[in-house]
């Protein structure tokens, strides 16, 4: 909010050549961190910045962030905020330009920087048309023709398998640049890979390591949520089931090759379900036909009631179930925290005298800040908490999570389930932390090219494959 | 809109330089503006809809003339009760609804729409944007301008994908696939303000992307994509300086 105070007596050294990893919650300032290293705050945002920070001696706050392009470059969580053009050559192409670069060299550069990533043939695609991981790749070959010396990932890596993970930060070390990484969340590359650590809370420095089995450190990421603790406590769903796909058939035209093809899936009352696979194997699609945004070319779905199963058609679907998008701000809209949690109720024709006590409920169990503030101004993390809470006050037999767990820590991710889960039947998780779903789920479906292809619940965890998704921890 | 329509191909249409074919498109403009008799204006749309259909194949006829039946239809029906001239074709209850000029009028119109909208189609679905706004810089445009209009471009297409994202999330928090049918201001209302709230908090984001990649530098700006030059830059000139020929042709004719 306006007049906060973000980040205070913040001091770090970055050393050079290595993987600095920086490990906060949704609100601890990281982006703002990030965005302050790289020129753009507060000379796009407003706001004072005092201090000092400099880049091999030299002080770099008097620098344009165009002047600074050499020097560091930044990958941001959403990659939509960073493509400019419509073909991803040139994408790659736009800061040698801007270089003044001959353009037999720009040309070298950017082949080289496409086929490093991996979308050599994909030069002449428009980015808007690549999946999420592909994006990311993008903008990693945009820096990766510049070599600047620091690249500043801001949960840059995490809608990357682990395998393309260790790719980047292998050619950020390939080009002798140094690497600081924004993370919410302790992870396997972090073990392996970092070189040093920092923790930030409340816009301070907090703890630092070099090692990454240094046990304070540990101690205070685990204290923090940033590392994943003890695992929740099962929920004890019932044995009994409440939703149920069969022959589930669903293609979105002969191009694109993809077909989902669910043969039989039960989903059982009272279950938190962790739906995993690589960006491409059907999650989000699975999850549309859940809810009844996309219709199924074959199969049926159906919902148990009191004379058992009922097929329902998708607008039937539609309200049963509900489906948290990855963006939050896709969902919220209205000018308070107030009437964005109320307007579920109004529209469910709750007694008026019930409506107070019921939102005042809700912002107290998802934590949101005063009730008269406007939603478009609050933190991430707490446009995120209030997208749940609406959810909250909804009557819905599953709702569908589809990576929410983005720039969220594991308790605050936990909690935001929790709290669902209190009122919801089912729940089903999309995410690409395996570490987040053997800690927080029930059971976990994997998919691949469009089908489940493992399916285990707790205590049997380690049976199924994790779809590309696994890391160490 | 550019990005949408086009489509990558070997055609010969895809072949040419998009330089020529946009002064071949302001030949267009002038051709069917050109005073000359209605079977003229015929021939040259039936020659512009078959080059769509021959080079571009026969279904992408369908994408302009999907988006042009609205306003053909209120042409055709609007047009010919306003002109009264020539002989009476159709008359009710003594009252005159279409004349020979009204018909002639509504045709003349009619061919008009179809032939520039077709003539423009071919253009768009043949010419990447990026080329399109390099061809724009060799006209003279500045870059800053080709680049504003780069951003646009790109910018509508995405603003078009995240109303139907948000329409979707709206549809789902109020449980009503059917709400396409409820009340405009309950429905469009919230959606807007959501792609409204986006498009807005976007514009100090594209200002961080832009000057992140270097856009605001002193040094001479070069340019990665190259368009063609010499020889095979003059014969597209040929090729379409004798097309604009055969459209311009009707003009130095005295009817």
């Amino acid at each position: 909010m306006p007049g906060d105070r973000l980040l205070e007596g913040l001091s770090l050294t970055v050393p050079r050549g290595g993987r600095t990893f920086l490990f906060g919650r949704a609100d601890a300032g990281k982006s703002t961190l990030a965005r302050i290293v790289a020129g753009l705050v507060p000379r796009f945002t407003g706001g004072a910045l005092s201090g000092r920070i400099s880049l091999d001696g030299r002080d770099i706050r008097s620098s344009p962030p165009y002047e600074l392009m050499q020097s560091m470059g930044l990958v941001a969580q959403d990659s939509e905020e960073q493509l400019l053009t419509t073909r991803c050559d040139t994408e790659v192409a736009f800061a040698l330009e801007s270089l003044g670069l001959p353009r037999a060299e720009m040309r070298e550069r950017v082949g080289a920087s496409l086929e490093k990533v991996g979308l050599a043939d994909f030069a002449d695609r428009n980015p808007a048309t690549l999946s999420g991981g592909e994006k990311k790749r993008l903008l990693v070959a945009c820096l990766h023709a510049i070599r600047p010396g620091l690249w500043v990932l801001d949960e840059a890596l995490g809608e990357l398998d682990f395998e393309w993970k260790t790719r980047v930060l292998d050619i950020i070390a390939e080009t002798g640049g140094t690497a600081l990484l924004m993370e919410s969340r302790w992870s396997g590359l972090a073990a392996l890979r970092g070189t040093s650590y920092f923790l930030l809370d409340e816009g301070r420095k907090r703890a630092a390591a070099k090692d990454s089995q240094e046990p304070a450190f540990l101690a205070a990421l685990t204290n923090a949520g940033i590392r994943q603790g003890e695992p929740l406590e099962p929920r004890r769903p019932q044995r009994k089931g409440f939703l149920r796909m069969e022959g589930l058939g669903f293609r979105f035209d002969a191009s694109t090759g993809f077909t989902l093809d669910i043969e039989s899936l039960e989903l059982q009352f009272g279950e938190t379900c962790a739906l995993v696979g690589r960006n491409g194997s059907g999650k989000s699609t699975l999850g549309r036909l859940l809810c009844g945004l996309l219709r199924p070319q074959t199969g049926t779905i159906g919902i148990r009631g009191e004379q058992g199963y009922r097929k329902l058609r998708p607008d039937e679907l539609c309200a049963k179930v509900g489906y948290l998008f990855q963006n939050p701000d896709h969902q919220i809209y209205l000018p308070s925290v107030r009437e964005e949690l109320s307007l579920g109720l109004h529209r469910q024709r709750a007694e008026r005298r019930e409506i107070e006590p019921r939102v005042q409920e809700a912002a107290r169990i998802f934590g949101l800040p005063d009730l008269a503030a406007p939603p478009a101004l609050l933190s991430y993390g707490a446009r995120r908490r209030l997208q749940a809470a609406t959810y909250f006050l909804l009557p819905r037999d599953l709702l569908i999570l589809d990576e929410i767990d983005s720039g969220l820590s594991y308790r605050e991710v936990e909690s935001l389930i929790n709290a669902l889960a209190s009122r919801v039947p089912g729940i089903v998780l999309i995410t690409h932390d395996m570490v987040l779903a053997r800690a927080a789920c029930d059971r976990i479906l994997v998919m691949e090219e469009g089908r489940i292809t493992g399916d285990a619940r707790r205590g049997r965890f380690e049976s199924v494959g994790a779809g590309g998704q696994a890391e160490t921890t | 809109m550019i990005v949408e329509f086009f489509r990558p191909g070997n055609s010969l249409l895809h072949r040419l330089d998009p330089r020529p074919k946009l002064l071949f498109l302001v030949v267009v403009l002038i051709a069917f503006f050109v005073p000359s008799t209605t079977w003229v204006l015929l021939l040259f749309t039936a020659a512009i809809v078959a080059v769509v259909a021959f080079f571009l194949g026969p279904a992408q006829l369908l994408p302009p003339l999907k988006s042009l039946w609205p306003i053909l239809l209120l042409i055709f029906l609007l047009t010919p009760p306003f002109h009264f001239g020539g002989q009476p074709i159709i008359r009710i209850l003594g009252a005159t609804l279409v004349t020979s000029e009204g018909l002639d009028t509504t045709l003349v119109m009619l061919l008009r729409f179809i032939g520039i909208t077709f003539g423009f189609f071919a253009v768009v679905r043949t010419v990447a944007l990026d080329d399109m706004v390099l061809s724009l810089r060799w006209f003279g445009l500045p870059y800053a301008a080709c680049l504003v209009m780069t951003i646009t471009l790109r910018t509508i297409p995405s603003l078009g994908a995240a109303w139907h994202n948000v329409m979707d999330a709206h549809r789902l928090r109020s449980g009503l696939v059917e709400s396409r049918r409820r009340r405009i201001v309950e429905t469009y209302l919230p959606v807007l303000t959501s792609v409204l709230i986006e498009a807005v908090k976007g514009i100090p984001v594209l200002a961080m992307a832009l000057e992140s990649r270097g856009f605001g530098r002193r040094n001479p700006r070069t340019s990665y994509a190259e368009l063609k030059r010499g020889r095979a830059l003059a014969a597209d000139m040929l090729v379409l300086a004798a097309a604009s020929a055969a459209l311009l042709w009707p003009a130095f004719i005295r009817w």
